[in-house]
């Protein structure tokens, strides 16, 4: 059969160019500058206009806001969009020393480590109220505004009121600039425009497009692909390439600030505030970083991580200070917290006057210990070089472009001669320690370089080295086969929007409500094998089904109740959801119910790879199958059919003879013979008769004597989980009791994460991006309760996280989530990858 | 409203594989004609709107509860918290407003604190309109607190989220909505 276009396959793209080429560099916008973008306009359209702007921030919460555009006349007609103090956006309209338009996001934009496209479209013309003004957030209306005031209809407001206009400033006063990077900044007069006219969805991911508008006299497009500053021309970094040559001037903004490779389509790693110690401060985009407050041995840190392959960065020694130390770091536990890892080379002055001019690589030490290293001080001007190859856990330093040798003749590129083994299964982050000066030493600085900057923000001039990949540019070049930290260089996930399927084939969330009557719930977008049912608005049981099990067959993972059957609870898995009769255990009439669903392999086969022999519907792709077997009562193996290492195993006891058992579950964070009940909330108990020392292999997993996975003559299933890059991440992590929590690094933007403490006692927390779409998110499920969402009084406020586009971070003091010193365990699947993740 | 295909609900900007096989582009949206979209079988259907107002609604016509709820299981009897051993209860939006007022007031507040704080310690006084401000927000934080709790119906409640509006055509705001009636930042 031939397609409309000649062939069925005619446009799909599996290969390495996923992006438009629309937005591929930046304008770095550092507020410390007091950076600035200007242009004097007449008065054009007052009613309408659409502004289109992808932004990726770097210090957050600054006390007089970033303005993304303002304007006006700056006396008393102005208007100003900006992200607030709390980081929220505004969209303010003062007309005659007045508001008369004011509407807030009940979203906060608190994601560091990916660009935003933020499309504000204003249209007073408009008959209904709310609809005179709109904001597209990554493609999607945000629908959860605030209205607190808004203007008539066909007023007059003071967007292309004759004035200067200004982005990264607020017009009427000298405050309210940007810290991070702006890239393909439109402006469009006279008319409202969607944000499909910028932007389009490709499988998943919002990307950019050529825009299709008209401009209009006002209108303007800045691509910031110069590098003049100053004065505006089409050769300057204001440059409009829109054809109305509405070129804007420059201010606080320099040469190594333009045309930055930094941008929606390549994504580089920076320091971030989200996982730094706070005594510490971030400029220059997060390349700069200088001691603050007080502290000593403070950590800055990267939240790009590096869990495969050869990586290569750069340190420009500004100020050497005291006593510095650059190198990675893994398993985060609060920014003012030690990682589980971390590893750096340390010079500066304290070596200089207490050991002899001998600098030191630490493996986990700070103050004290470190083992000596007779190789060259670095000097302030002096350029670092970091190598980490971790595949083989090996990692170098070296100095203005000579490698520092340990015992032999270092050298990345051979493997030869690296100064630390590092510990495998981990995924690094960039990271440095920072001081204050003492012994007469000043306080440290240092500024990054990840690929995006050789000048290091003009203090060096640029040589241009770039990877073997053509990413990047260096002071030095990178040894052979060692790559930029940048989201291009990233290895392609097996499941991925530039690849066959993406998450949402494996894993989806939807959300319905009941209605006491049969009804098909859809747009899951495959046929799920295993479907989770929780009502959000009333109390009631969890209810789990599965293809294996079959239709009307549910156990409730809140309790210990044997399999229930019911034929008008799930009554079939269609080819896009599921169906339901009438029953009100899953479909009661008015109450809401979230539904989250993934897609095993179908009807299950037999397996023998075990003692035991089970059924198994297995998906290797996704790392997830379904396992049915009959217990034995003695040590024994079961076939689970993942291919792979086992991650996570979630057992219950379906039979309704004997003793009503707990859920089981395993987890590869806690590993041997420990064990979590997923109906309670008590903390991990260990003992041998639970999984027989949990060796579990590619092919099954072991259980022994324990009634709660192995009664004798007793009807299990199993859900079995194996990691897979990218999409699935089944980890730990330690509370640290703050509002400003733990940074978790998933590798992906999470759609789903299901939370236990293990340390002790804590209920199962369940999040997912469709029951909140927005950051931050407080809606949550407790697995092994049949609460409704939250709030109640017993599990109320202070359960706030944000999703972010690589990860997540805790925003409570919950002990649920974040209790200090604390241990966690999760699950999560992805909604993207990091490598296409915009920022949520 | 969404486009479907035997069935199927397609997403926009997703590529997909249909029934014989064949995998189709992710912009076979706005790639394809009408006429495109017939022959591959894809066809539009106005769903019914579903959209709602989370900050009211569950979901569509589902509202929220005004008032505090004790929670009962599916069984009616009462949901007791294994903590505490008391009846668990679901806060109500009335509960929800009011908390989050007095944290917007405490906001407000918070950011002139220092000029109590500095009176207390350097007896350095605190300007009048500092003071007038101040009383402002909690005399603000107290008529809203009053309005969210006489509401008796949501749509009452609802109202508190209305911008007032005058009579002139078009109508021009006169003020904020009531439940962010605070006094502007100073």
């Amino acid at each position: 059969m031939s397609g409309p276009f000649g062939s069925s396959q005619w446009m799909y793209n599996s290969g390495a160019d996923f992006y438009n080429g629309v937005a591929t560099q930046s304008l770095r916008l550092d507020d410390g500058s007091s950076p600035y973008l200007s242009k004097s306009f007449g008065t054009s359209n007052r009613k309408t206009g659409t502004y289109s702007i992808w932004i990726k921030r770097s210090n957050l919460s600054l006390s007089t806001g970033a303005n993304i555009l303002s304007g006006g006349d700056a006396t008393t007609n102005d208007y100003f969009w900006a992200f607030t103090n709390t980081d929220t956006l505004q969209i303010r309209n003062i007309t005659s020393n007045s508001y008369n338009l004011e509407v807030f996001t009940q979203r906060v934009f608190r994601d560091t480590s990916a660009w935003y496209n933020i499309v504000v479209v204003q249209d007073t013309t408009q008959s209904t109220t709310n609809d005179r003004l709109k904001i597209y957030i990554n493609g999607i209306q945000d629908t959860n505004l605030t209205y607190t005031t808004m203007p008539s209809q066909n007023a007059d407001t003071s967007l292309n009121l004759a004035g200067t206009h200004y982005i990264s400033k607020l017009s009427y006063a000298n405050q309210g600039y940007i810290d991070g990077y702006i890239a393909e900044v439109n402006f469009i007069d006279g008319t409202a425009y969607d944000a499909s006219y910028f932007g389009e969805f490709k499988n998943g991911v919002w990307i950019a497009k050529e825009p299709s508008v008209t401009y209009g006299t006002n209108g303007f497009r800045l691509q910031f692909n110069q590098t003049g500053t100053g004065t505006a021309s089409s050769s300057t970094i204001g440059a409009d390439t829109s054809g109305n040559d509405n070129h804007f001037s420059s201010s606080g903004i320099v040469a190594s600030d333009c045309d930055m490779p930094d941008s929606p389509e390549n994504n580089f790693a920076t320091f971030g505030v989200l996982n730094s110690n706070t005594n510490t401060s971030l400029s220059e985009g997060g390349l700069r970083a200088l001691t603050g407050g007080g502290g000593n041995y403070d950590q800055v840190r990267s939240d790009f991580g590096l869990s495969s392959g050869k990586w290569y960065w750069e340190i420009y020694v500004e100020e050497r200070g005291y006593v510095p130390a650059v190198g990675v770091c893994a398993g985060y536990k609060g920014n003012n917290a030690n990682p589980d890892h971390w590893i750096t080379f340390g010079f500066g002055g304290w070596f200089i006057t207490n050991n002899s001019s001998v600098p030191q690589y630490n493996v986990n030490q700070n103050s004290s210990g470190g083992t000596n290293w007779s190789v060259t001080m670095p000097a302030n001007g002096d350029v670092i070089m970091i190598a980490i190859d971790v595949d083989d856990n090996k990692i170098w330093w070296g100095l203005n472009g000579t490698w520092y040798n340990s015992s032999g003749t270092a050298n990345p590129a051979t493997g030869t001669d690296p100064r630390v083994t590092l510990t495998s299964n981990q995924t690094w982050h960039p990271m440095a320690t920072l001081s204050v000066g003492g012994g007469g030493y000043t306080n440290e600085k240092i500024r990054m370089n990840f690929g995006q900057d050789d000048t290091f923000a003009g203090e060096i001039s640029s040589t241009g080295n770039t990877d073997e990949n053509g990413n990047g540019i260096f002071k030095y070049t990178p040894p052979s086969g060692y790559l930029t930290l940048c989201t291009a260089n990233l290895p392609e996930p097996t499941i991925s929007p530039n690849e066959d399927t993406q998450a949402d084939d494996y894993f989806n969330t939807v959300l319905y409500t009941g209605t006491n009557a049969t009804q098909s719930i859809t747009g899951v977008g495959f046929q799920p094998d295993w479907v989770w049912l929780k009502s959000r608005s009333n109390a009631q049981n969890h209810r789990v089904f599965d293809v294996i099990r079959g239709t009307g067959e549910y156990l409730e993972t809140d309790t210990t109740d044997a399999e229930g059957s019911s034929s008008t609870t799930l009554t079939s898995f269609d080819s896009d959801g599921f169906s339901l009769g009438g029953s009100s255990l899953v479909n009661t009439n008015t109450y809401t119910y979230v539904a989250w669903n993934w897609k095993a392999g179908g009807t299950a086969a037999s397996n023998t790879d075990g003692s035991i022999t089970s059924s198994v519907s297995a998906n290797t792709d996704a790392g997830f199958s379904i396992v049915t077997y009959t217990g034995t009562g003695a040590s024994a193996t079961v076939g689970h059919g993942l291919g792979a290492d086992v991650a996570m195993l979630i057992i219950k006891k379906r039979s309704s003879g004997g003793t009503a058992r707990n859920w089981s579950v395993w987890h590869q964070a806690l590993g041997g013979d420990n064990l979590l009940s997923l109906n309670t909330t008590s903390a991990t108990a260990s003992n041998s008769i639970y999984w027989g020392g949990g060796n579990h292999t590619t092919s099954v997993f072991e259980v022994n004597t324990s009634t709660t996975n192995n009664e004798n003559t007793y009807d299990f299933v199993a859900y079995c989980f194996a990691e897979i890059e990218g999409y699935s991440k089944f980890g730990s992590y330690t509370g640290n009791g703050s509002t400003d929590g733990t940074f978790v690094y998933t590798g992906f933007r999470p759609a789903f994460i299901l939370y236990k403490k293990s340390s002790s006692t804590g209920n199962w927390i369940m999040d997912d991006n469709k029951t909140s779409t927005y950051n931050y998110d407080s809606n949550y499920l407790v697995a092994n309760s049949a609460d409704q969402e939250g709030d109640t009084t017993t599990n109320t406020a202070g359960h706030m996280f944000d999703h972010l586009s690589n990860g997540f971070k805790m925003r409570n003091t919950n002990s649920d989530r974040n209790q200090s010193g604390a241990t966690y365990i999760y699950m999560a699947f992805a909604e993207n990858p990091f490598k296409y993740a915009n920022a949520r | 409203m969404a486009w479907l295909y035997n069935g199927r609900t397609l997403k926009v900007g997703k590529s997909w594989t249909d029934d014989n096989g064949y995998k189709h582009p992710y912009n076979w949206a706005t790639a394809w004609s009408e006429e495109d979209k017939e022959q591959w079988g894809v066809t539009w259907q106005d769903d019914v709107d579903t959209s709602y107002d989370e900050r009211f609604y569950w979901a569509r016509d589902v509202e929220r509860s005004l008032d505090d709820i004790n929670v009962v299981d599916e069984d009616g009897n009462a949901v007791i918290d294994p903590t505490t051993g008391l009846q668990q209860v679901q806060l109500g939006l009335k509960s929800q407003w009011i908390a989050q007022t007095k944290s917007t007031a405490n906001g407000l507040l918070t950011a002139s604190d220092w000029y109590v704080v500095r009176n207390a310690e350097k007896s350095t006084a605190i300007p009048a309109d500092i003071t007038t401000y101040r009383d402002a927000v909690r005399t603000a934080s107290g008529t809203i607190e009053t309005a969210i709790n006489a509401c008796t119906t949501l749509d009452a409640f609802k109202a508190l989220f209305e911008v007032p509006m005058d009579d002139q055509d078009p109508p021009q705001p006169t003020g904020k909505a009531p439940i962010y009636n605070f006094p502007d930042e100073i």
